[in-house]
């Protein structure tokens, strides 16, 4: 449970708890104030706006938020929603931007999926990054309009058809960022108050006309259509199974993902449905155990958690030029799990496509994030695997690592176990 | 790229790896090849040569492999953790012989295996490639020296893999220097093309001494051209550039028309005579697969190869 709900194992805070029940409360327990995210200076020219050199720092920060005992399940599904509206600083370009679509999704993460998902469709860094300030009534562009019915609402295979790809980009139209070379169309478009890279809608710019989405005719800006997917039941069944596939492991059967759909589309609070997969048996059964494949975050979290004297990687304005940041830097790199780069608008890579031999021997890589060897305690195979939040290893498991006779080695084997590689 | 009216680097290239034209996220367009064919079963069919594998060959349901170096397939580690050799020898232990690929457990412990298989793999083809590679200090010595890390390190790889017995289908390299030439194009130009060359050299010359050269054709891609007018000692980005085919395999010459610089578009830009992913169908029939299968559109492949 404590590994499910949460990023990494946090090994300590297990400790604590007494049955299963104690661990679902204490990692659903949202009461530690939550963090604040480091608002960055906006930018004041173009060069200092596209300068994604200094990704390292609120990367570091986040990991380290993920790292920290308190609100665990916010952890889980602040990185849940980063992956489901993947958004990339590889075509952004703009940190400044990627960040406050970060503090965004914080804000809504634990509270409505509907108000995420209106705030996403008019995030600055999401209008870049699926062209949705292309998008015009003149000349239309259906980036954004085909994966937020594919990707964000409906979900593939879910009963929406090219026309309605078609009336949600019409709908979406008009929407642009006021990067530094829009002041005068801000100004233009009535939207003056239009500060430095902030979305805002230009009416001329918009699809006025009725057009037919989902079934309901109608001539609706862009929150209105997104309320139209909102109220079809194919959305909430869609986000309900994908966030019980996270947390379970498993896919619901199709009465379940009923029940939850039904639930979670009356209004769209996130909490509730956790606790409604939470509640279902499926999630304790022995089914579910090692069900899903840890991805290279929980594993680099994981790992952080496991050896509580490695310092922090967030060593502010260091980051690029200390050797553990250096090294996990380059691992995630290579791992293709840079967080705000997503290698496509799926999302990171996830599921057996992460048990390939690249992923399997760059995940060592990030043992880098560790530092030396002095914060690395010289544990015994079962205790060393317990620091990874496993405490049912199998035989061949403990024996192999015994044959390693170097304590510190030892450790990084137990990072490498097939126990480890699940959850 | 026809009718493309955005040359920021971000949008022509997500469309440019995945080579659809609307584009529509996942997988690149050799991961939707890789997806196809290989599946799963071989993680070697599809090696990029740089830090992590390339967008383009990334696929839902297929792996990739990169290497940065004659290392193969090896994690950086911290000195306190010793040699990948060392680690990843004791590592090999935590797969039975025979496992259970029904449970998840038994798919990490075949998948620990697989693993093993494709390092010792990797580093018998860049053996065996080094074999026929030249000696050191001809092509590309010079002209290469320039860019350390450059255009003739990584062919000089990809050569090797390209030459062994049970070569990857695709080998993809990243990154052949920094054509994005805004200055100094006069002299940059000369010496990139040149380190390209010499590379070119080396590959095709440790297949030839292989007695592989007919198996190999070379490709150059990139996703985006240059303007023909100066900005100051350079070229903006634009819509065109001439590519290569490279091989035995080639019929020279030039394919498509030749740009006429009294007839640019409306912002400066060279008429785009062969779409680029009539490049990708050239490489795609080559490799045996019928093109519009993965591209989604019928693009007629460039009719340059013998065969």
């Amino acid at each position: 449970m404590v590994r499910r709900l949460s990023m990494g194992a946090h090994p300590d805070a297990v400790l604590g708890l007494d049955s299963t029940d104690a661990a679902i409360a204490a990692a659903l327990d949202l009461s530690a104030p939550a963090p604040e995210v480091a608002e960055l200076p906006v930018p004041t020219n173009r060069d200092d706006a596209t300068r994604v050199s200094d990704i390292g720092p609120p990367i570091a920060w986040w990991v380290e938020r993920m790292r920290a005992p308190d609100r665990r399940i916010e952890k889980h599904l602040v990185w849940f929603w980063h992956d489901h509206f993947a958004t990339a600083i590889s075509k952004v370009g703009v940190l400044y931007l990627m960040m406050r679509q970060h503090a965004t999704i914080r804000a809504h993460a634990t509270s409505s999926f509907r108000d995420l998902l209106h705030a996403m469709a008019t995030d600055p860094s999401m209008l870049v990054y699926l062209d949705g300030v292309s998008n015009r009534a003149q000349a239309r562009n259906e980036n954004f309009g085909r994966e937020c019915l594919e990707l964000f609402t409906l979900g593939r295979d879910l009963g929406y058809t090219q026309d309605d790809v078609v009336a949600m980009s019409r709908s979406s139209t008009g929407w642009l960022v006021n990067a530094f070379d829009r002041p005068r169309l801000a100004r233009a478009a009535g939207a003056p108050g239009a500060g430095p890279y902030d979305a805002f809608f230009v009416p001329a710019l918009h699809d006025q006309d009725p057009k037919t989405l989902l079934g309901t005719t109608a001539a609706p800006d862009l929150p209105g259509a997104l309320d139209v997917l909102l109220k079809h039941p194919g959305t909430a069944q869609f986000v309900a199974t994908k966030l019980y596939r996270e947390l379970v492991g498993l896919d619901p059967d199709t009465a379940t993902a009923r029940r939850l759909g039904k639930r979670f589309g009356a209004d769209y609070a996130v909490m509730p449905l956790v606790e409604a997969i939470v509640a279902e048996p499926a999630l304790t059964a022995d089914a579910a155990v090692r069900a899903r494949v840890r991805t290279p975050v929980e594993k680099l979290v994981a790992l952080l958690q496991a050896v509580p004297d490695a310092a922090p990687v967030s060593i502010t304005g260091e980051v690029a030029r200390h050797p553990a940041a250096v090294g996990m830097f380059g691992a995630l790199r290579t791992l293709g799990y840079v967080s705000f780069n997503p290698p496509n608008v799926g999302g990171y890579p996830k599921g057996t496509r992460l048990l390939g031999p690249h992923q399997l021997t760059h995940g060592f890589g990030l043992l880098s994030a560790l530092g030396d060897a002095a914060a690395i305690a010289e544990l015994d195979a079962r205790d060393a695997l317990a620091r990874f939040g496993i405490h049912d290893a199998s035989e061949r498991t403990i024996a192999t690592l015994e044959r390693e006779s170097d304590l510190r080695r030892r450790f990084a084997l137990a990072f490498g176990t097939p126990e480890v590689a699940l959850t | 790229m026809t009718g493309d009216r955005k040359f920021s680097d971000g949008v022509t290239r997500r469309r440019f790896l995945t080579g659809l034209g609307v584009a529509a996220g996942a997988a690149g367009w050799l991961g939707r090849y890789l997806d196809g064919t290989v599946g799963f079963d071989d993680p070697l069919a599809g090696v990029s040569i740089g830090p992590s594998p390339s967008p383009a060959l990334l696929g839902t349901g297929s792996f990739s492999t990169s290497i940065s170096d004659a290392t193969g397939l090896a994690p950086r580690l911290p000195a306190w953790v010793g040699s990948p050799d060392d680690l990843l020898a004791v590592w090999s232990g935590f797969a039975p012989g025979r496992v259970d690929p029904a449970a998840l457990t038994g798919r990490v412990q075949g998948a620990i295996d697989a693993t093993t298989s494709a390092r010792h793999e990797l580093d018998r083809m860049l053996g065996e490639g080094r074999d026929h590679a030249p000696s050191p200090g001809r092509a590309g010595a010079s002209r290469g020296g320039a860019y350390p890390g450059g255009a003739v390190e990584l062919l000089t790889l990809a050569g090797e893999l390209a030459a062994a017995p049970d070569a990857p289908r695709v080998v993809y390299v990243n990154g052949l220097g920094d054509f994005d030439t805004h200055q100094g194009l006069q002299q940059r130009h000369p010496a990139l093309l040149g380190a390209v060359d010499d590379g070119f050299a080396v590959l095709l010359g440790a297949v030839e001494r292989a007695g592989r050269a007919d198996d190999v054709l070379v490709m150059t891609v990139a996703e985006f051209g240059r303007r023909p007018a100066e900005n100051g000692g350079g070229t903006d980005h634009g819509t065109a550039a001439p590519h290569f085919l490279v091989g035995p395999v080639v019929r020279g010459g030039r394919y498509g028309e030749p740009p006429t610089l009294p007839k640019l578009d409306g912002i400066g830009n060279l008429a785009v005579p062969v779409d680029f992913r009539r490049r990708y169908a050239t490489a795609l029939r080559w490799l045996g697969v019928e093109p519009e299968a993965v591209l989604g559109v019928d693009a007629t492949p460039i009719p340059a190869l013998a065969r």
